[in-house]
């Protein structure tokens, strides 16, 4: 496992430690109610210090049941959830597409001429993208990157493959809004 | 956790409103223009809005015995400066008042001035100074969110105290009651969210380096990992 991988599994079990451990300590022991949310103690205390005090306004929609609100707020988690994985999953397949593409690109247009064809590749390489972008450039031991972008977009995963690979022609940019067709797009 | 529905007198209700309204506003145009000079940061820009969204949907015990939930705005602070996340921390703030019975209309701009203006803000602050002092990235990160979440709770302390002053000790009392109830149990949840701040921030300077500095955020140059 990488360095910085292993880092990131630590501060998520630090983040999952700072959730449980109030609980596995016992915090909320001999509480009315233990672990009620802080809006309704601060409700309590208003109502110590305004004993006569009457909220004026309440809300438009209140969710009927516990079971409903927790509903909504569990949609509300998946629904931000959701969008940060996407992204992430996004700029995941970019990057693999970029490094494929470019070396994709690459074999294509030079495949008739080995060595224009292996000039072509190092500097991709040395961009970064990784082995198998070297060998694409021969026709017959390419391995993912040669066989051009459609096997490369089949590998990771799922349904941005095919987005993706439209994104591919553009080496070195992103997918969308950085491509040279991104910049004009306005309004 | 939100100052609730009908439980800030109107003319509190109102001035917070006033106060909270030109930050909204200016934080809106600031979107637009960053929305139409960098489109191609509209993602992460959605990614900041709804690592706000998740944060705040979620309830978690604290060492106090009681529970609240982290706000989730220092993150898109420090990518994309405060006057947007005033827009984004609104837009979280309304879901959960219309939906969730969670906040309130009428404490809307005292909530979005704490959630959306002075969280962000001090965020920002801390953050910036971090790095000028030599911090690291993650460090900012981790630094930033935790004083944008507790600061959040701080505020909301400070309005409801002078909101609701306690009869005998007055307005200072009133602090230390609503502070113990709020920014006591927040210290705990801000470490949670400065860490998984923290997270995301390594994850986004590993994949996403080009997009970081296209915001002007300073990300030291990581071995590039293995795609």
């Amino acid at each position: 496992m990488k360095a910085s991988t292993r880092t990131n599994l630590l501060i998520l079990l630090a983040v999952a430690v700072v959730a449980v451990l109030p609980l596995a300590i016992g915090a909320g022991d001999g509480m009315e109610e233990p672990f009620a949310g802080a809006d309704a103690q601060a409700e309590t205390a208003i109502a110590e210090n305004r004993p006569g005090y009457e909220p004026w306004f309440s809300p438009l929609y209140e969710p009927p049941s516990g079971e409903i609100e927790s509903g909504l707020f569990a949609l509300q988690a998946a629904v931000g959830a959701g969008i940060v994985g996407y992204y992430f999953g996004v700029v995941r397949t970019r990057r693999r597409l970029t490094s494929a593409g470019t070396s994709a690109s690459a074999g294509t247009s030079a495949s008739a001429d080995a060595t224009a064809s292996t000039g072509a590749t190092v500097p991709s390489g040395a961009a970064g993208s990784s082995g198998t972008a070297g060998s694409s450039g021969m026709a017959g031991s390419s391995g993912t990157a040669g066989s051009s972008g459609s096997a490369a977009a089949a590998e990771p995963a799922g349904p941005y493959g095919s987005r993706g690979a439209g994104a591919a022609p553009y080496p070195g940019e992103g997918a969308r809004g950085g491509g040279p067709d991104g910049g004009t797009r306005e309004g | 956790m939100h100052i609730a529905e009908g439980f800030l007198p109107p003319i509190h209700a109102a001035a917070w409103t006033v106060a909270a309204a030109p930050f909204v506003v200016h934080g809106a145009r600031a979107l637009t223009r960053q929305v139409r000079e960098k489109p191609e940061g509209l993602l992460l820009l959605g990614a900041a809005g709804a690592f706000s969204f998740v944060l705040s949907a979620l309830k978690i015990p604290s060492v106090t015995g009681s529970s609240s939930h982290p706000t989730g705005t220092g993150l898109g602070a420090i990518l994309f400066r405060p006057p947007v996340m005033a827009v984004l921390g609104t837009i979280t703030l309304v879901f959960q008042a219309l939906l969730l019975a969670h906040g309130g209309l009428t404490t809307l701009g005292a909530n979005a001035f704490s959630m959306a203006v002075a969280g962000p803000w001090a965020g920002y602050a801390v953050y910036l100074l971090a790095r000028r002092l030599g911090g690291s990235l993650g460090t900012g990160a981790f630094l930033g969110a935790f004083a944008a979440d507790l600061s959040t709770y701080c505020v909301t302390s400070v309005q409801l105290a002078l909101a609701h002053p306690d009869p005998r000790t007055g307005f200072a009392g009133a602090l230390a009651e609503y502070g113990a109830v709020f920014a006591v149990t927040q210290v705990w949840l801000a470490i949670a969210e400065g860490l998984l701040t923290l997270l995301v921030v390594r994850l986004l300077a590993q994949s996403s380096r080009a997009e970081l500095v296209n915001l002007g955020v300073d990300v030291p140059a990581v071995k590039e990992a293995k795609a």
